[in-house]
């Protein structure tokens, strides 16, 4: 079989790694970390990232969405890897959510003012526990919109989900994520 | 959205308001599209303050989460892994 022919040449492959893949170290590692909850797994996965991203650099248009196409492959490394290696990955309780999807009626969704000053007195390992405590297909489109702030087209690409389905998780995910800093503001006695 | 009789929408034109101003606060929307949604709104009290309350949501978290510093040593290891594959590749 023949091989296809290199499309940058080392120069530009440098280039192209240090000043378009190396800048979203740092937003790469903290999605990492998010997803794995664990720092070692997040070196592991960033550094996969990396040299997948290099083995296949010409496969990437320069000059195009480099921090979108990291992310991709992030993701798909996290997915192929770290969640066969879990006894018990986390789950979407894919029932649920599609009756929600389906559901006309909304009107049990609950409006958390998160200003309240039981929420402002929260710190941030608090608020990162209760994301993590999200399914990780809810997590990740959390990390990604209000995080990053990918758009619902790019994370529809990141996460090969079509783009009403990102919405949709979008909105599931955030009133899941409003629920569970409730209920932690009860426990700790915010409340 | 929380059509709980506070909305002087019909339900249908509220959940469907909701659904604009969730764009809005994504900045899924054109300028111009977003300028329709503010000015709709602006005659629906309930919506406006569930379209701040989306707001300050995305701030709190966006805010809060915990970001963690990409550990010196990574870097060092990604670069020099990079560097000996690029020397298989060009060799």
């Amino acid at each position: 079989m023949s091989q296809k022919p290199k499309r940058y040449n080392p120069k530009q492959r440098d280039e192209i790694f240090h000043d378009e893949f190396l800048p979203h170290i740092d937003a790469l590692y903290n999605f990492a970390y998010h997803l794995a909850y664990n720092e070692e797994d997040a070196n592991d996965l960033v550094q996969e990232t990396y040299l997948k991203a290099y083995r296949f650099i010409d496969s990437y248009d320069a000059g195009t969405n480099a921090k979108a196409w990291l992310f991709k492959i992030l993701k798909n490394a996290f997915i192929n890897e770290y969640r066969k290696k879990s006894k018990q990955p986390a789950r979407v309780d894919y029932e649920d959510f599609i009756g929600y999807q389906d559901s006309d009626d909304r009107s049990n969704v609950e409006f958390v003012d998160l200003r309240q000053e039981i929420f402002q007195g929260m710190i941030g390992d608090e608020v990162t526990k209760a994301l993590n405590s999200l399914p990780v297909d809810f997590r990740t489109v959390v990390l990604l919109c209000d995080v990053e702030g990918f758009s619902y087209e790019e994370i529809a690409k990141i996460t090969d989900i079509p783009i009403g389905t990102v919405r949709s998780r979008l909105h599931r995910a955030r009133n899941m994520l409003k629920e569970q800093l409730k209920s932690y503001a009860k426990t700790m006695g915010y409340e | 959205m929380d059509h709980n009789g506070e909305c002087l929408l019909p339900k249908e034109e509220c959940k469907a308001l909701y659904q604009r101003v969730l764009r809005a606060v994504d900045g899924e929307l054109s300028a111009k599209e977003e300028q329709d949604v503010l000015n709709t709104i602006k005659a629906y009290p309930c919506c406006f303050n569930k379209m701040n309350l989306e707001r300050s949501y995305k701030e709190f978290i966006c805010s809060r989460i915990e970001r963690k510093t990409v550990p010196i040593a990574l870097v060092s290891s990604i670069k020099t892994k990079v560097q000996q594959m690029a020397a298989q590749l060009n060799g």
